[in-house]
């Protein structure tokens, strides 16, 4: 047993604490603990059944007694996962007679009818005491809350299995034959009988993994409490990072985790000052003072905010009666006319507000409707080019001279509509070709669509389009005239290979 | 054990080591630790309140003798009992005397104390807790959250903790301070202070050993143990002079 390699948290607990951490463990661990049980419980339900398959009852009680020696395997694989070594449970159920040695045989004869097993199996099975020693080392360890820890857990199976029936009693549709819960306590070797101990021994085997582990932790407790484990571990710690540090400072040159190793060490441990640093770097306390001072100004240790809030002061109006006490009161007209005055006002503002809200919202309403009804007008910068072209669904939108029409806007100095022609009328062209383009696809997935299917001088080309369709639609540069003609120029070349190929 | 010591403390670190710790760090940067409470005392506690209100209620039930009247104020009183017991409690001292008695309390679950509505709301949520019956649906909620929250915690956002009971700093043995051989990390440091606190629960042999870990020697001091004990002086203390 190596502490150094202990999967949980090592300090001192109180006994209920330690209970908590067992569950906690059998939270983790749940299903290998909870199948280490059934490695031994499945066989013995299994034979039994075959005797006592008219008494569902008494097929419990036996399953019920051995429970120590169902534990005993889930004891075994958490006391290892414990310190590092998690068994798969097939390995485990084939070390079954190695955690099940002869000295559990008390624990199912006469020593079943007490209520600290949890607590009292650990010290048996795992320390292997005997006789006056067990005795003593039981009496050292011992702890009331073992007692505690099982009447408890007896209560929780009883509450999981008493839930589970009458959950299953409630969400029964109608029309299947409804289970009769007074048969369910009375009645032996009936359906409701069946169902009920088969929900007993699956609440025993629920619950069974947090009884061990808590047993297991609350063992562990103690020892920690007798032998003082937490320390031992920090001490190994602390020792390992020194002759860590040492080392490193010994060899130079050392491997780079070393070095991190010690700028980790140099970063988390206040060195004191009189062996951490060398005269030259040690400061006098006005510098200290000062370079202090400055990180205190930093904004992560706290500044100045202001906050402005409404705190109740008293009622002013009668502070001021009493300051002008002799002056003359407004008269109870005019304040009725003012407040009568000022509602209307804030009446009438908030209905103009509401007419206001709902002629923008009808306004809002019906141009969305508009917009429905009619194709908006061409706007290549403002809409993704491929959704036009997809518009248009054929190619009705383009016009059939492509160069032609580029050129024509080319003259008009629309230059950033030429090319959003071109662009569409490639890809247009794409999707004739039966590339699947979405209306999202963005210039570089048509890229790389095109790249993917397209000949390499015809995706070249497309690079070179989309390039300086790029540069215009979100650069805003103006296009290099030349460029564009080249590009229309190799365009009628391409065109024309195509059609030599077909 | 030196020549895997590297790798161990790799290996530790890199896990999460299982606890029922909940962390928090304040703007001020302090770490506050909440001890998760799990259903063993949770259980515990309750059954304490149940028979506390079991003992209020045979008390009650001498309002009977009172003719008409007497009848509408016990179910009031039940009423109050039922519903409002828990929440009264916890807004006064954040626990019901159950919870008190097994020494823990209600938070948020930033570890502040739990308010009016957080209260008001886990425990009206009993009722679902307590479906289908006794507390099954509360139960298994509680195995299952790695918090062991009850779905009346969960909804309104309350940790049922361990009350950090106030510590006294206990005296250190006294002893003539000595200097550590060289610099030690925070760890080593708060190791060899609850070394020097708790050693009197260890046995000798165990303090030997313990001291024999640590593997701090000072010239001049032969005995590990006594050593620790000074080298504990020192930290608490600083130097003699």
């Amino acid at each position: 047993m190596d502490p150094s390699r202990i999967t949980a948290t090592i300090r001192p607990r109180s006994a209920w604490e330690s209970i908590d951490l067992g569950f906690a463990l059998a939270r983790t661990w749940f299903l290998p603990l909870w199948l280490c049980w059934w490695v031994a419980a499945a066989p013995l339900a299994l034979a039994t059944l075959l005797p006592l398959h008219r008494r569902p009852e008494l097929w419990l009680l036996p399953l019920w007694w051995c429970k120590p020696a169902f534990e005993a395997l889930p004891l075994y694989w958490l006391s290892r996962a414990l310190f590092g070594e998690r068994l798969p449970v097939a390995t485990a159920a084939r070390r079954l007679p190695q955690a099940l040695p002869p000295r559990l045989w008390p624990q199912l004869l006469w020593r079943r009818i007490g209520v600290s097993r949890a607590f009292s199996m650990p010290v048996t099975l795992l320390e292997a005491p005997k006789g006056a020693a067990r005795r003593a080392r039981l009496r050292v360890l011992g702890t009331s809350a073992a007692g505690w820890l099982t009447i408890i857990c007896a209560h929780l199976e009883t509450v999981l299995w008493l839930s589970a029936s009458l959950l299953l009693a409630f969400l029964l549709p109608e029309g299947i034959p409804r289970l009769d819960l007074a048969a369910l306590a009375v009645d032996s070797a009936s359906m409701a009988d069946w169902i009920g101990s088969l929900l007993i021994l699956g609440a025993l085997s629920v619950m069974a993994p947090f009884y061990v582990a808590a047993g297991f932790a609350l063992y562990l407790g103690r020892r920690t409490h007798l032998e003082a484990w937490d320390l031992e571990l920090a001490f190994r710690r602390g020792r390992a990072r020194r002759e860590q540090t040492r080392r490193g400072h010994g060899r130079r040159g050392a491997p780079a985790a070393a070095a991190v190793l010690l700028v980790a060490l140099a970063l988390v441990v206040p060195l004191p000052p009189a062996q951490a640093l060398t005269p030259e770097e040690r400061l006098t306390p006005e510098e200290a003072h000062t370079a202090i001072d400055a990180v205190l100004a930093e904004p992560d240790f706290g500044g100045t905010r202001q906050e402005w809030t409404w705190v109740y002061v008293g009622n002013l109006a009668d502070a001021s009666d009493d300051d002008s006490g002799d002056g003359p009161a407004l008269p109870d007209w005019l304040i009725q006319a003012v407040a009568v005055t000022v509602k209307w006002l804030l009446l009438l503002a908030a209905a103009t507000a509401l007419a206001l809200l709902a002629l923008r919202l009808l306004r809002d309403l019906r141009a969305r409707a508009h917009r429905r009804r009619e194709p908006p007008p061409q706007q290549p910068v403002q809409q993704p080019a491929q959704a036009q072209a997809r518009r248009g669904g054929t190619h009705t939108a383009l016009p059939l001279d492509i160069p032609g029409a580029v050129r024509e806007r080319l003259a008009a100095g629309d230059s950033r509509g030429a090319l959003a022609l071109l662009y569409r009328a490639q890809i247009a062209q794409l999707r004739d070709a039966g590339l699947d383009l979405p209306d999202s696809a963005t210039e570089e997935e048509c890229l790389a669509a095109a790249g993917r299917r397209a000949r390499p001088e015809q995706a070249a080309w497309l690079t070179r389009l989309v390039r300086l369709w790029q540069g215009v639609a979100y650069g805003h540069r103006r296009p290099d005239p030349a460029a564009l003609e080249s590009l229309l120029a190799d365009r009628a070349t391409l065109m024309q290979g195509r059609r030599g190929d077909a | 054990m030196q020549a895997s010591a590297p790798d161990v403390a790799h290996d530790t670190g890199a896990r999460i080591a299982i606890d029922t710790l909940r962390q928090f760090e304040t703007p001020e940067g302090i770490e506050i630790a909440l001890r998760l409470a799990g259903p063993v005392p949770r259980a515990a506690a309750f059954v304490i309140d149940v028979l506390i209100r079991i003992g209020l209620y045979l008390v009650l039930l001498q309002l009977l003798n009172l003719a008409g009247v007497g009848m509408g104020l016990l179910l009031l009183a039940l009423f109050a009992l039922e519903w409002l017991y828990p929440v009264f409690f916890e807004l006064r001292s954040g626990a019901t005397p159950g919870k008190r008695a097994m020494g823990l309390v209600v938070v948020h679950a930033d570890g502040t104390p739990v308010g009016a509505s957080a209260s008001l709301l886990r425990n009206l949520l009993r009722a679902v807790d307590f479906l289908p019956v006794l507390y099954g649906f509360g139960l298994v909620a509680m195995l299952v959250d790695r918090d062991f929250r009850r779905l009346g915690d969960l909804a309104a956002g309350t940790l049922v903790i361990h009350r950090d009971t106030a510590v006294m700093a206990p005296a250190l043995p006294a002893r003539p301070p000595l200097a550590p051989p060289g610099p030690l990390d925070v760890d080593t440091q708060q190791a060899i202070l609850a070394f020097a606190e708790r050693g009197g629960a260890l046995s000798p042999a165990r303090q030997a050993e313990l001291a024999a870990l640590a593997g701090l020697s000072v010239p001049g001091s032969a005995d590990p143990a006594a050593t620790l004990l000074g080298i504990a002086n020192w930290i608490s203390r600083g130097k003699s002079d």
